[in-house]
């Protein structure tokens, strides 16, 4: 079984929503961090000019926590473009993290083979510098403090 | 009212590209016209969705139409509008805003533009957040839905087999089906190759051309007309709480509705609405993009409580004869990929007792729009 590993990068332009933008410098960081509401404290991404809970457009922009849960993931089969044929087959994470609520990341676990992966197995974050300067969140299995 | 259905012939992808998605409208405009009895310039109101290419101006041009008064587009891609398009053709009418509406979807996929394929799927605005992960394509978007599904519900792939194979038997008797004359076995089924898992080839749709139409015009207009009308009872748009960054986005949407869709608070306001109950149901056409979220739409509106609906599909209760039989034309599975507005027109079809698998005594029936994102939209018809 193969294991994934990130993706080649895939030309599809800039960031369209500015808010994404703030998302992306910390990521190039290696800083994984989500919006929260300055007024409420509800946590949210993706990210988006206002509060859902209170529309207050003052937010923090706070860090993940370091350990998250497989919530559901697939296995891609079919490559949905050439420049993925020798990726396949790859998986899609979707991760959630504790006291987070319904914030949720779209990643991958890199360093594993599919058959390893079972939802609500934990998961803790790595950086991969998927090409040049561009630092992405992935995941491996387990805890990262032991 | 409904009064009128047309339809272009159905194709594979690409095979219909030479005429292009205008002419194919207007093909299927003129076929429901004629079908209705009305002459097509006394159109009065187009209603589309999915960002169809055949603009007001070109359809005005083309049919001809003396008096355009009302013209909608329901935002979305895919087939989250079907039934929206038609809500909307609905509120012009009974608001007198337009005495006829044509709802109408045309489809030719050119190459380049494949629906299972990146760079054909652009139009969704959190696109960054999910591509560097190969997050690209409607089956990887909706598939980890599906996974969380099985793993909450017990749900197996012969569950979703049973979908895929009892659509390919109702078109088995549907010429129109492109799928017509290819029957598909259980063995088949099971040995067909992953896509994005759980999604195996036959649980995803085909990708298709062909154009659909649907004419709808006030009760009082419909009876002077020779064609037998079908009653909207209602159509409506919905979206549960937390879906704007849904399947489509972030997977963001609230945990308990993750595996099971955006539909509950749709289906609620749509019987509420219709004046119906699930019982009154003959047949419903379901939105069949990916099989397993026909499972998860069956509970939505309400035929199976949740997480029974794979035992349902199980017992052969969605075959015809059965409680509840469903796309009976053949679905987006096996008839056409038509974003859904073929299965409004095979609702009519059962209703006026012109299926190919007609459902005996056929009075109420339930047509429902891709559930994945937001709003999603629906429709109970009648006779």
């Amino acid at each position: 079984m193969t294991t994934t590993s990130p993706l080649p990068a895939l030309d599809l332009g800039e960031p369209v929503l500015p808010k994404h933008e703030e998302f992306w410098r910390h990521c190039a960081r290696r800083e994984l961090r989500f919006q929260r509401c300055g007024q409420c404290g509800t946590w949210q991404h993706p990210p988006a000019p206002i509060c859902p809970s209170c529309s207050s457009p003052e937010c923090d922009w706070e860090p993940a926590p370091p350990n998250g849960e497989l919530f559901s993931y697939t296995i891609v089969h079919h490559a949905p473009t050439p420049l993925l044929k020798l990726s396949v087959p790859y998986n899609i994470a979707i991760v959630s993290f504790k006291g987070l609520g319904d914030v949720r990341l779209v990643s991958q676990v890199v360093g594993v083979a599919p058959d390893a992966l079972q939802i609500g197995m934990p998961l803790h974050l790595v950086w991969r510098e998927q090409s040049r300067g561009r630092w992405l969140p992935y995941f491996e299995p387990g805890d990262a403090h032991g | 009212m409904i009064v009128g259905i047309g339809e272009t012939r159905y194709t594979k992808r690409g095979l219909q590209a030479d005429r292009g998605e205008w002419a194919l409208a207007c093909e299927a405009t003129v076929k429901a016209c004629r079908n209705a009895g009305i002459d097509p310039r006394r159109i009065e109101g187009l209603a589309s969705f999915s960002g169809d290419t055949s603009l007001p101006w070109l359809m005005q041009h083309a049919l001809g139409i003396q008096r355009l008064r009302f013209a909608s587009m329901v935002w979305g891609g895919g087939g989250s509008g079907s039934c929206g398009a038609l809500a909307h053709a609905v509120a012009a009418v009974e608001s007198a805003q337009a005495d006829t509406v044509l709802v109408f979807r045309s489809i030719v996929q050119r190459t380049g533009s494949r629906y299972g394929s990146a760079g054909g799927f652009s139009e969704v605005p959190q696109i960054d957040l999910l591509a560097p992960f190969g997050m690209l394509t409607p089956a990887s978007m909706f598939a980890p839905m599906a996974m969380r599904y099985m793993h909450e519900h017990g749900i197996r792939h012969e569950h979703f087999a049973e979908l895929a194979l009892t659509f390919r038997d109702n078109a088995q008797r549907n010429p129109r089906a492109v799928t017509h004359g290819r029957p598909l076995s259980l063995e088949q089924y099971m040995a067909s190759r992953m896509i994005a898992e759980p999604f195996r080839l036959y649980d995803c749709c085909q990708e298709s051309d062909g154009a659909c139409a649907i004419v709808v015009t006030t009760a009082e207009r419909a009876r002077d007309l020779p064609c037998k009308p079908v009653q909207v009872l209602s159509a409506q748009q919905g979206g549960d709480a937390g879906w704007g960054a849904g399947g489509m986005g972030t997977h963001t949407m609230p945990a308990a509705e993750y595996g099971a869709g955006n539909g509950h608070q749709l289906a609620r306001d749509l019987y509420a609405d219709a004046g119906i109950t699930v019982e009154d149901l003959d047949f419903a056409q379901i939105y069949d993009h990916f099989s397993p979220l026909v499972l998860m739409a069956l509970e939505n509106f309400g035929i199976c409580g949740s997480g029974e609906a794979g035992d349902f599909v199980a017992s052969g209760q969605i075959r015809l004869g059965g409680a509840m039989p469903l796309n009976t034309s053949g679905g987006l599975l096996s008839e056409a990929y038509i974003h859904g507005l073929n299965l409004v027109a095979e609702a009519v079809r059962q209703l006026r007792g012109e299926s190919t698998s007609q459902v005996t005594d056929a009075k109420v029936g339930l047509v429902t729009a891709g559930i994945g994102s937001t709003p999603t939209s629906a429709a109970v018809l009648a006779i």
